[in-house]
C-alpha cells in the first residue's frame, strides 16, 4: 500500500506526464519504482526517449528522489561517456545506468519538476556533442 | 463618431495567450516577464527557465520581457549539480 502523501506525489506526476507513461511499481520494503518514459532527450541521445526512473525510498517525500536511473544501452548518440552516468549496476532484477544528480529537497517540492530538470540535465549533455562534433 | 476606448482590463485580457510551462497551460500577458511566467505556472521563482523550439532550449531571465505566442512552450527546473 502506497502512503497517501507519496500518491499525492505519484497523481501529479501522472497529471504531468501523463497516465500511460508513468509506472509504478511498490516494492516489498516500502520503496517504490517511479518510471516515466516518453520524454524527448533530444538528437544527441541514443534512444532518444529512454525510461527514466527513480527509486523513491520509504522516506519518501522528506528524502529526495536519487539516484536517477536509465535503462543500459543509454547514452550519447556519439558514444561518448556522460558525466555523472555510471554502470550499469544490477538493481532489483534490472541492469541500470546510474546518474548521480542532486538538488536540495524539501517534502514540499515538486517530484515532476524535478524529472523535468534530470530530463532538462540529460538533454543538455546530448546538446553539448551536437555543437562539439 | 467618436470610437470608444476598451477598458486597459479588457484590453490586457485580450493579449493574454495561454503556454505550456512544465506540460501544464497557463495564460499570460503576451508581454511578460520570466518570472511572470514562473508564478503563472506556480513554479518555484529561483528555477531556472527555458523558452523551447525544436530541440534547443534558450534560457529566460527573471527580469528578461519576452513577447509569448499561443502555444509557445517553456520548461522551468531546479539547477541540478553532480552528487
Amino acid at each position: 500500500m502506497i502512503h497517501p502523501r507519496v500518491e499525492a506525489v505519484i497523481a501529479q506526476v501522472k497529471e504531468t506526464f501523463g497516465d500511460d507513461d508513468v509506472g509504478v511499481t511498490p516494492l516489498s520494503d516500502g520503496s517504490i519504482w517511479l518510471t516515466v518514459s516518453g520524454i524527448d532527450l533530444g538528437p544527441g541521445w541514443s534512444p532518444r526517449a529512454p525510461t527514466l526512473s527513480v527509486k523513491l525510498d520509504p522516506t519518501f517525500p522528506d528524502s529526495a528522489p536519487y539516484p536517477w536511473y536509465l535503462p543500459e544501452g543509454a547514452g550519447r548518440s556519439d558514444g561518448a561517456p556522460v558525466d555523472r552516468l555510471s554502470g550499469p549496476v544490477d538493481l532489483d532484477g534490472s541492469r541500470r545506468l546510474q546518474l548521480s544528480l542532486n538538488a536540495p529537497w524539501s517534502s514540499d517540492s515538486s517530484l515532476a519538476d524535478r524529472i523535468l530538470g534530470v530530463a532538462r540535465w540529460l538533454r543538455s549533455a546530448g546538446q553539448a556533442i551536437s555543437v562539439a562534433s | 463618431m467618436t470610437e470608444s476606448l476598451a477598458p486597459a482590463e479588457t484590453l490586457s485580457h485580450r493579449h493574454e495567450v495561454e503556454i505550456e510551462v512544465n506540460y501544464r497551460f497557463v495564460k499570460v500577458p503576451q508581454h511578460v516577464t520570466g518570472v511572470a511566467i514562473k508564478v503563472a505556472a506556480r513554479i518555484d521563482p529561483t528555477f531556472d527557465l527555458y523558452r523551447i523550439e525544436g530541440d534547443e532550449e534558450f534560457p529566460v531571465g527573471n527580469d528578461e520581457e519576452i513577447e509569448v505566442h499561443h502555444g509557445a512552450k517553456f520548461v522551468a527546473t531546479p539547477g541540478l549539480e553532480p552528487a
